[in-house]
């Protein structure tokens, strides 16, 4: 058999895709490297493109939802293997053990012995054998793209030399083959010295993907205001002073979240999603919030998400968070800890100095994102005197498809003014 | 150069040891006879003073070569079945192999525990074994195991030479093999392996009688793939630079030896080469040994111990090429 199609694991949080669109016919053939199959996961649709050539038999229906790791069909090397394998029907095989986190399905049984393809061992994992790797190392080839001819489907030495000579044989590459991980890589491209090159891939990818996908695909305009913070600076100061009794210490962003849930709770159209051809106007209100990774040069990002905001108490939205903050900078969010988001605050106060506002993007499906810049003390004319005033500016990122200007100015000013008069959220 | 068999070139040096040094003896049970043809021809020679019949205890032969190698003598004790050691466990395995240290490196213990390894013979169980990872696993023991006539002799002159405790397995089925052994004196040393023949594809490391079958399958299949076959000749101490040396060069490697599988000499070997040369490999070790059963009666043995056949089973997995013709 040549190979097979499997659901790629996209983010560190995907457990699932749904199969949306075979892109070639049961029994068709397919290059390596063309789209086979158009899968949809909770973040995005995704092109999987095939790994090997050969005549394709379907294993999974459109529309089917299915674990990641899941084999969704099979490459026949020649179209006698082709009638072999549609005749043996649709086994369900899998090239990895499910998610940690996921209860085990019917769809995680072993592959049947004899007929199971040449998996991956291990998910990402490319089966070459020790000296292969180390000599595609050297030579920065890309084990990937290599076809094994070893025991057990698994790329030895011969194979990497043979594609070192290929690479020897045909002209110069533009560019030099991109290193598996962020390094410095010496050289010159395009006259300019290069520091270091980053692969496009796992979280990277994942945000890459997401982001533009978002722009493209929603109309994203964004309200610029000033929240007057002297309320939320001196609640912040008492529940500070009273940390010890408390059990927690209270930060800006906490109370902000706070806000942002019940300001959503008044004008809920921000706290929706198109789905298909609706829009589905949520009841709980799930506030994401985005928190920096230090992953060296690329960095990263991840949306935790504290659930029914709303219906909580700062002290649980605190410790919540704060937990979650914990679990991201560790590497320990689980798929349900970044999923289910509703609304998302970013909050790059702790990162920029001074006045300055922004355009995020929206975290799709969601139909808004605020961005909240650091509390400065500005003067502001009240009651015709001029007075000093802890300023924060916010970034109202909101989907015109969805939300017009009008609720989205409610939204603003409601926010705003809990910010203000953070006694409201008692109320 | 002469061609004599394996047995022949073990009683020489036996011989040759007793005349080069008076405080070399034979003792085990009817050695005078010799069981295995090892030892016959020696009384003649020496006297029954120095070939030493003893009643049918393993423990009494062990512990007098113990004793008398105390007290400045050089014994070779043999004990004519490899399974017989289990009996003198405690005189071999724990006395003979600890007291050096025990006693502070104040007694020299310059003793040899001959006995006769292997199937093939339809021995049975109790009489068949090849239980040199029990003796690897034991510090304080030499361990020799001889593949040719050569070796044979080489290595008991340096056996009876050396100043510690010495286990020499000879192989049943190997003792009738001719082998070029020269007129003049020679030893071979300890913990140095030799390339029984030099190859590019995979390394097949075999002892005994291993070593045979794997030469023989390097030859059935030459046109198609190169065998390098390494014989380490001692198991301890173990050369295994050597090995390394060559899996560097091969990136395969295939483990033939007799003793059990589990826990054998070839799990030993392959963890010191993954440890040492992991990114090497070109394809994952395989072992080529005993099974995990005893050793049956009659002529399904064979079905339990390692054959050319299973040897040329690992060469074509680990090189991912169809061999049988």
């Amino acid at each position: 058999m040549a190979g097979y199609v499997a659901i790629p694991k996209l983010g560190m949080a995907m457990i699932e895709a749904t199969v949306v669109k075979w892109q070639v016919p049961e029994g068709g053939h397919v290059n390596r490297g063309e789209v086979v199959v158009t899968i949809e996961t909770e973040k995005t649709n995704w092109d999987v493109e095939a790994q090997d050539s050969g005549w394709l038999h379907l294993l999974v229906p459109e529309d089917e939802t299915v674990p990641v790791g899941r084999v969704i069909g099979l490459l026949a090397e020649t179209e006698a293997e082709l009638a072999t394998l549609q005749a043996k029907g649709a086994p369900v095989i899998m090239t990895t053990a499910p998610e940690p986190a996921d209860e085990p399905g019917p769809g995680a049984a072993p592959p049947p012995a004899g007929e199971a393809p040449a998996v991956p061992g291990r998910q990402g994992a490319t089966r070459a054998s020790p000296v292969a790797k180390k000599i595609a190392e050297e030579h920065g080839i890309d084990l990937s793209a290599i076809t094994p001819t070893g025991p057990d489907g698994r790329i030895v030495r011969e194979d990497v030399e043979r594609a070192i000579a290929a690479r020897q044989a045909a002209p110069a590459p533009v560019a030099a083959p991109a290193p598996a991980s962020a390094s410095a890589s010496a050289g010159i491209v395009d006259g300019k010295r290069v520091a270091a090159t980053i692969p496009i891939k796992g979280m990277r990818r994942a945000i890459a993907e997401h982001m533009h996908r978002s722009l493209q695909v929603a109309a994203q305009l964004t309200y610029i205001g000033e929240a007057d913070m002297s309320g939320t600076v001196a609640l912040r100061r008492k529940l500070i002073a009273q940390e010890a009794s408390l059990g927690f210490r209270a930060t800006y962003t906490d109370i902000i979240v706070m806000a942002a849930a019940r300001a959503l709770r008044d004008v809920p159209i921000l706290n929706s999603s198109i789905v298909g051809e609706e829009i589905r106007v949520w009841d709980d209100v799930n506030i994401g919030v985005a928190v920096a990774l230090d992953q060296g040069i690329e960095g990263g990002l991840i949306v935790p998400v504290v659930r029914n905001v709303d219906r909580k108490p700062l002290r649980q939205v605190s410790k919540e968070l704060a937990a979650l903050v914990e679990k991201a900078r560790a590497g320990q969010l689980l798929p349900d800890d970044v999923s289910g988001g509703t609304f998302t605050v970013t909050n790059l106060a702790t990162v920029g100095g001074g006045w300055f506002v922004g355009t995020p993007i929206i975290n799709q499906p969601q139909s808004a994102i605020v961005a909240i810049g650091p509390v400065t003390d500005r003067p502001v004319a009240i009651d015709g005197q001029v007075v000093i005033r802890p300023v924060m500016p916010y970034s109202l990122t909101y989907d015109h498809r969805v939300v017009d200007g009008a609720p989205a100015a409610r939204f603003a000013a409601r926010f705003a003014e809990l910010l203000s008069e953070p006694a409201l959220l008692l109320v | 150069m002469r061609d004599i068999p394996y047995r022949i070139a073990m009683q020489e040096a036996l011989a040759e040891e007793m005349a080069r040094d008076e405080k070399v003896f034979v003792v085990g049970e009817d050695v005078q006879a010799g069981t295995f043809g090892v030892t016959s021809t020696l009384v003649q020679r020496f006297g029954p003073a120095r070939v030493i019949d003893t009643p049918l205890s393993e423990t009494a032969v062990a512990g007098t070569a113990l004793g008398a190698a105390m007290a400045g003598y050089r014994p070779v004790a043999d004990f004519m079945f490899a399974d017989f050691i289990y009996i003198a466990g405690n005189e071999v395995l724990v006395n003979a192999a600890k007291w050096r240290f025990a006693h502070g490196g104040k007694v020299s213990l310059p003793l040899v525990f001959l006995a006769a390894m292997g199937g093939g013979a339809r021995n049975g169980p109790e009489h068949s074994m090849s239980p040199e990872s029990l003796i690897m696993h034991t510090p304080g023991l030499k361990l020799a195991v001889p593949s040719t006539p050569y070796d044979a002799k080489g290595l008991l002159k340096s056996a009876i030479r050396d100043n510690n405790p010495v286990v020499f397995f000879y192989h049943k089925r190997l003792l009738g093999l001719r082998g070029d052994v020269p007129e003049e004196e020679y030893t071979v040393p300890f913990g140095v392996a030799d390339v029984k023949r030099e190859g590019t594809d995979v390394t097949v490391v075999a002892t005994a009688l291993q070593v045979q079958h794997a030469l023989r399958v390097a030859d059935e299949v030459k046109d198609r793939v190169s065998v390098e076959v390494i014989d380490p000749r001692t198991l301890e101490p173990l050369d295994i630079d050597s090995i390394v040396r060559s899996v560097e060069k091969t990136g395969r490697l295939v483990v033939a030896d007799e003793d059990t599988e589990r826990c054998g000499v070839g799990a030993e070997i392959i963890t010191q080469v993954i440890e040492r040369a992991f990114d090497s490999l070109d394809a994952p070790p395989k072992r080529v040994c005993a099974a995990n059963l005893p050793i049956p009666g009659g002529f399904i043995e064979a079905s339990v111990l390692p054959q050319p056949a299973s040897i040329l089973a690992a060469i074509e997995a680990v090189t991912g090429r169809t061999l049988k013709a």
